[in-house]
């Protein structure tokens, strides 16, 4: 376990667009070191935690407890600047965190390998797949190896195989460097494949209405056709689906 | 690439070369004298017969181009910025810079010329005062239409200020300053002749506005003709130039810079 991980504590988060609200005190627990997927359908203010919990929001009320310095973050597009190769991209954090250019490279450099980039250090966005748009970003949000790590639906936009490829990518580096890891996503087989808890999010009353522990032996894409990880999701397609209140 | 290149070049020459014929053929069959229009013939025999007049004419012109196009590039990205860095300057200064557009540049170089004498250095204001807006405006519109989703990522890194505007503002921003520049480089050819027409001098130092006036007053189309054309020729230059640069500044991830087509 990352040694310098911290539990993250949410609690009676308010949060209002106009007249639209979208919190009215919600609370969450993640532990330290654990992988916590946010599921729930299109509208129910996922992106909106996530944001609140990077700072990119601020709450109307509540607290958020056990923010540390070092973030990384993994939005739904990749976010890469276009006018940087893909090593002086995921270089940015460390560059912005003034540490000197020789080990920024060393450690871009070794991340991209770590996600299956190094070839690929010198060219720039534009001639990137959307899969290695994505890897390329999950390589900018590890590279300063940090305490939180925030995905924000990060494999939305790709297709099914290169998503299963992702998860694979981002389960194996979560072992590695063990942060605290916040994901909201849609997609069930995914939040199963990626974590140790899922939290379900109704949309008619954003808050949790279910938290489900997986408990699976293999995760990896091989896996993904194994009666356990079938049942698994079954049970979060279930609880999604119950009645706003019902807790297993 | 020699191919690519060829093709880029031989429309325009075409064009040209048919547009000059088809001059000299008019001023011929119509017998129009040579103090209202003259041939091309006959410019090119004045360019050839005055070449040295002309080109060191041409230098100065550039010259005092280039000093106000560099002078309107620094200020202008410098006004630029401080206008985009608030909401409450882009409202308030923004509507003032445009005055600056709508300034007719005839109605102040006398005033130039009173501010710095005659010589290059009114012709390189003129120069630098025509060609700001440009830079100003596309500084403007660049800087505040950096995309959000990398403003975002700034943010997530709390980074502002100076290493902000370094790091993602200036960089979002140069395809825009290119385009500003790009125009200004043009207008600086115009700025610095209008300049020189009203503060210019003759002499060893004559540029191309001093040649135009001296040679209107001594009935030389021919030499007014020739002097326009290099002064054609030396915004071409200066625009081609400014677009050499905006492509190696912009050439590895710009679509601007990318496609020539």
């Amino acid at each position: 376990m990352n040694p310098t991980a911290k539990p993250l504590r949410l609690r009676s988060i308010r949060k209002t667009f106009g007249n639209h609200p979208v919190f009215r005190g919600f609370d969450l627990d993640v532990n330290a070191g654990e992988w916590f997927s946010i599921i729930g359908r299109s509208g129910c203010g996922k992106t909106t935690l996530i944001r609140l919990i990077a700072g990119l929001e601020t709450a109307d009320s509540g607290s958020i407890i056990g923010v540390p310095p070092r973030i990384g973050m993994c939005f739904q597009e990749h976010r890469l600047l276009p006018w940087r190769s893909t090593l002086d991209n995921v270089a940015l954090p460390l560059e912005l965190a003034e540490v000197n250019q020789t080990e920024r490279h060393d450690r871009a450099e070794a991340m991209l390998s770590r996600v299956g980039l190094q070839h690929a250090v010198s060219l720039y966005p534009a001639a990137l797949s959307g899969g290695m748009l994505m890897r390329a970003a999950l390589a900018r949000a590890l590279v300063t190896n940090p305490d939180l790590l925030l995905l924000d639906e990060p494999c939305g936009a790709l297709d099914e195989m290169t998503r299963e490829e992702m998860d694979d990518l981002m389960r194996s580096l979560w072992s590695e460097l063990r942060p605290t890891t916040v994901m909201v996503t849609h997609n069930l087989a995914e939040a199963v494949a990626c974590s140790e808890r899922i939290g379900i999010v109704s949309a008619l009353h954003p808050s949790l209405t279910d938290i489900i522990s997986v408990q699976l032996a293999d995760r990896d894409s091989s896996s993904h056709g194994s009666s356990a990880f079938c049942q698994c999701v079954a049970r979060v397609a279930e609880a999604l689906r119950a009645p706003v209140g019902v807790a297993s | 690439m020699m191919q690519r290149a060829w093709v880029m070049i031989w429309p325009p020459f075409l064009l040209l070369c048919l547009s000059l014929a088809a001059w000299e053929s008019i001023v011929h069959a119509f017998d129009i004298p040579a103090y209202l229009v003259p041939a091309p013939s006959v410019i090119a025999k004045t360019f050839f017969d005055n070449s040295e007049l002309l080109l060191r004419a041409s230098m100065w012109t550039a010259f005092a181009a280039i000093g106000g196009l560099l002078v309107s590039a620094l200020v202008g990205v410098l006004v630029g910025t401080i206008i985009a860095s608030s909401t409450f300057l882009y409202r308030g200064a923004y509507p003032i810079a445009t005055l600056l557009q709508m300034v007719p540049l005839v109605a102040i170089a006398p005033l130039l010329v009173i501010w710095f004498g005659y010589g290059v250095k009114t012709s390189l204001a003129s120069a630098a005062i025509v060609s700001l807006f440009p830079v100003i405006a596309n500084t403007v519109d660049g800087l505040r239409g950096t995309n959000r989703q990398w403003i975002e990522l700034f943010d997530l890194y709390k980074i502002r200020g100076w290493t902000r505007w370094r790091k993602l503002l200036l960089p979002a921003a140069t395809p825009n300053i290119v385009t500003g520049l790009k125009i200004a480089a043009g207008l600086a050819v115009i700025g610095a002749i209008v300049g020189e027409f009203v503060g210019g001098f003759i002499g060893d130092q004559s540029p191309l506005g001093s040649v135009i006036m001296s040679s209107l007053r001594q009935a030389r189309t021919d030499l007014v003709f020739a002097a326009i054309g290099l002064g054609a020729i030396v915004g071409f230059i200066l625009f081609g130039l400014v677009t050499v640069i905006g492509h190696l500044a912009l050439g590895r991830w710009h679509a601007s810079a990318a496609s020539n087509d």
